[in-house]
């Protein structure tokens, strides 16, 4: 399964590659990280369907990530891939506006890692 | 014609001598003035007309009259009586050797023969076609006379006279005594006339000066002191008295007309008369205050009187008039009688001296005591004056230690003002010295406490900004835990393969942990330095790191206060800045400020345009705050020339500060925040800052567009 994470903290990429290192290592998860949403973007233009779940958090410098959802459910119709949103903010609004933007998933900070691949198990 | 009369007359002697018995005259006749009147006696003959009655073509027609018996009856339709008077007498020796004179002592014109030889003229007859010319018969000195005793002499006067102008009934002869018609004078009598003449000059003198001055110094005095109004009543007075003495005076004088001694003797009539009306005025004004109005009638009623009066006499209506005022004298005296005081009692005195006086005079007749009744009175006049005034001035002196009594007690009482004043002003100084201090110590605790407000919405942002690094550390640490039981399990099974590549990952996640602790460390440690009292030390600060963990902090702060905002937040740091020396907590709460300010900003013009959401439906807009860095040249000219400064600018696309709030955002406890959530010292002590820093904080702003703060601070 490939995954793209977008959060603006830099080691993210590392958690995520220390959590899953089980899964990398025998290859039924792959992790592309991005650090804003710009450069997310950036990457599906040049990955055709590479990735098939989006986690991206919300608050981040520049294009926030709702904007971030916004545009992948706009543009990337065929298949559209899954977007988990993350956010440390929980609240009732934020999470409403996520899944009108067509948001799958909704967590918040801090994650989970156990129900975080609870939730990638059942998606393959 | 006249050498004929006595040539005629010469002959009567011996014609008419035969009828009529000569008068025998006597020194028991003599009156007490040593005078014997003719006047009175009998033996008296009249003859009518002008003609001579002893001329051969006229028959002697003598019938017996007085002198004093003449009346208006005899004369012409023309009112000119004229006719001839004779008398024959016979003088004892005792009596024609105390004769020595003769004079005239009415106002008819006689041509007096005596023993038939023209003796002497009084006046002019207008016999002699000179024309009438009455006689003033004042002051005359007597013509000498020698008779021989015991022979019969006979007097022939012809007479001529006319009936007064003012007076009908009667001829102006009868305007004096008519007794006096034809007058024996004695030794004695030019005595006592020259004596009596020179007492008349003198008290006559004494008298008009004496009024005249009063009036004069009266009138003077009321002039100079018009409120003391019974000047005038006096002045009148006194003015009056002079004119009825000047009057009195003038009517005696020797050289005047029969006409101009009736005028002035009614005017002395009138003066005299309205004097003692006015005598009752001013009693009334000394005693009453208030001249009643009865009293000005009797006043003008006594003056009408003394005119007619003085054309005709009348001796009752004199006393009528005399008892009158006395009555009306006496009334107003005795009933101000109790009230009487003072200067009045001067009055009173005048008054009852004039009684006395006239009683005096009344006894004695003599003219010394009649210039003391007229001038008793008026002299009173003046010695009330001289009391009043000494009265005036004793209230005078009265009322100026009065006044400097007052004056000093106002002195006295401004002094002890001054000092109740002064040791007030001490206690408001003390006062207010106090709530200087509790102002100040105030003032400290209100910047402590802006400083925690800030702080408060700083908590929700430090939380969340402490949430991330604290995920790191927990998550890094699970790993680890993992690895190490992966390391642990490996050993038991001797794989050690594995463990090499599972250490080094171990270290990296340390070294996360450890990176992420004291990021959290850090956030607190900022926290805390924000919350303290400023070192107010100045230390080379990274003026971009601190924007930047301020934005992120205010951001989060509202953030997790109110979920509904959200925020574009830009940066656009200039690393040429380098490290600035600036006082960072200081610094730090001016940046955080401006950068919480401009979030409220942008929050309040999305509530008010009422879009729960930027991206969907709506006016599209977007919040955005921005917070720039830039290290820049001096404007030439511009302030703070002396060297490079730094700018820290912090926009915003809210509603910008509208004018009328431009010039007062940074006074002290101005807020435009609803009551509670905003102390209003936030700006000020942000100016305060910068200002402390030697720089400057500006502000550019637009309505409806956003506003920018812009802090500049020396570079070095």
């Amino acid at each position: 399964m490939h995954i793209l994470v977008v959060d603006d903290e830099r080691d993210v990429q590392i958690l995520f590659e220390q959590r899953f290192r089980k899964e990398i290592k025998n290859n039924e998860i792959e992790f592309a990280f991005a650090f804003s949403g710009e450069e997310a973007l950036q990457y599906l233009n040049q990955h055709d369907h590479g990735a098939v779940l989006i986690l991206s958090d919300i608050n981040m410098p520049g294009m926030s990530g709702l904007e971030l959802l916004r545009h992948i459910k706009e543009k990337y119709h065929t298949p559209p891939p899954l977007v988990m949103m993350i956010t440390a903010y929980g609240d009732a609004e934020n999470y409403n506006t996520a899944m009108r933007l067509g948001a799958d998933d909704f967590l918040t900070k801090p994650v989970e890692f156990n129900v975080l691949k609870e939730k990638l198990k059942a998606i393959q | 014609m006249k050498w004929f009369i006595p040539l005629l007359l010469g002959l009567c002697p011996y014609i008419l001598s035969a009828q009529v018995e000569p008068a025998l005259l006597s020194s028991s006749m003599l009156t007490s003035s040593h005078q014997l009147y003719t006047g009175e006696i009998t033996g008296w003959e009249f003859y009518p007309g002008i003609a001579n009655p002893d001329s051969a073509s006229q028959p002697s027609m003598w019938k017996t009259l007085r002198p004093a018996d003449l009346s208006t009856s005899m004369a012409d339709a023309d009112g000119k009586l004229s006719g001839w008077l004779r008398l024959k007498f016979k003088m004892d020796i005792d009596l024609a050797s105390k004769i020595s004179g003769f004079r005239m002592g009415t106002w008819a014109a006689t041509e007096v023969y005596l023993d038939g030889k023209h003796f002497q003229s009084f006046g002019q007859t207008g016999a002699n076609r000179i024309g009438f010319k009455e006689y003033n018969p004042y002051q005359k000195w007597p013509s000498a006379i020698f008779l021989t005793p015991d022979t019969i002499h006979t007097l022939m006067v012809q007479v001529a006279d006319r009936v007064s102008p003012f007076d009908h009934g009667q001829l102006q002869m009868q305007k004096v005594n008519p007794r006096a018609f034809l007058v024996f004078t004695t030794h004695e009598y030019n005595k006592g006339f020259l004596h009596a003449l020179r007492q008349q000059h003198i008290s006559t003198s004494v008298w008009i000066s004496t009024c005249l001055l009063l009036s004069l110094l009266f009138w003077l005095m009321y002039f100079l002191h018009k409120e003391e109004s019974y000047l005038k009543l006096f002045a009148i007075l006194t003015t009056l008295s002079t004119l009825s003495s000047l009057g009195t005076a003038w009517s005696t004088s020797p050289d005047i007309s029969y006409v101009a001694h009736c005028i002035l003797d009614a005017a002395w009539s009138v003066f005299g008369w309205s004097m003692i009306g006015m005598t009752a005025v001013v009693l009334a004004g000394i005693f009453k205050a208030h001249i009643p109005r009865w009293i000005k009638l009797f006043f003008v009623a006594i003056s009408i009187f003394g005119l007619v009066d003085g054309f005709v006499p009348g001796t009752i209506s004199k006393i009528v008039a005399a008892a009158l005022s006395f009555i009306i004298f006496g009334y107003l005296l005795f009933t101000s009688w109790r009230k009487i005081k003072g200067a009045q009692w001067a009055i009173v005195v005048g008054l009852l001296s004039t009684l006395v006086w006239l009683v005096i005079w009344a006894i004695t007749r003599r003219e010394t005591v009649a210039s003391a009744i007229l001038l008793s009175f008026p002299l009173s006049l003046l010695v009330y004056v001289a009391l009043r005034f000494r009265a005036i001035q004793e209230e005078i002196r009265k009322s100026a230690e009065h006044v400097v009594a007052l004056a000093e007690e106002k002195k006295k009482i401004l002094t002890t003002q001054n000092e109740l004043l002064e040791q007030q002003v001490e206690e408001r100084t003390a006062s207010l010295h106090q709530s200087l201090t509790e102002l100040k110590s105030a003032q400290a605790l209100l910047v402590q406490s802006e400083k925690m407000a800030s702080l408060g919405q700083l908590t929700a942002g430090i939380a969340h900004e402490i949430q991330n690094p604290l995920n790191f550390v927990n998550n890094f640490s699970d790993v680890n835990k993992e690895l190490l039981a992966e390391i642990k399990e490996a050993i038991e099974k001797g794989n050690f393969g594995e463990v090499g590549n599972t250490v080094t990952d171990i270290l990296a996640n340390e070294e996360k942990i450890n990176h992420h602790g004291k990021r959290a460390d850090a956030i607190v440690k900022g926290m805390l330095q924000h919350s303290r009292t400023s070192s107010g030390v100045k230390e080379p600060t990274d003026i971009n790191a601190l924007c930047d963990e301020y934005l992120r902090l205010a951001y989060h702060g509202l953030r997790a206060k109110d979920k509904s905002f959200n925020a574009m937040t830009k940066t656009d740091f200039d690393q040429s800045i380098g490290k600035v020396n600036v006082i960072p907590q200081d610094i730090g709460r001016v940046i955080l400020n401006l950068i919480t300010n401009a979030f409220y900003a942008v929050s309040e013009k999305q509530k008010a345009l009422q879009t729960p959401y930027p991206l969907e439906g709506g006016p599209d807009y977007q919040p955005i705050v921005t917070v720039m860095t830039k290290h820049q040249l001096p404007l030439s000219g511009g302030r703070g020339s002396d060297g490079p400064i730094v700018t820290i600018s912090v926009s915003d696309n809210g509603s910008g500060i509208p004018a009328s709030a431009l010039d007062k955002i940074f006074q002290p406890f101005f807020t435009t925040k609803p009551t509670g959530q905003g102390t209003g010292l936030g700006l000020s002590l942000s100016y305060d800052i910068v200002k402390a820093h030697g720089g400057e904080l500006k502000v550019e702003t637009k309505e409806g567009e956003g506003s920018v703060f812009i802090i500049q601070l020396p570079a070095n």
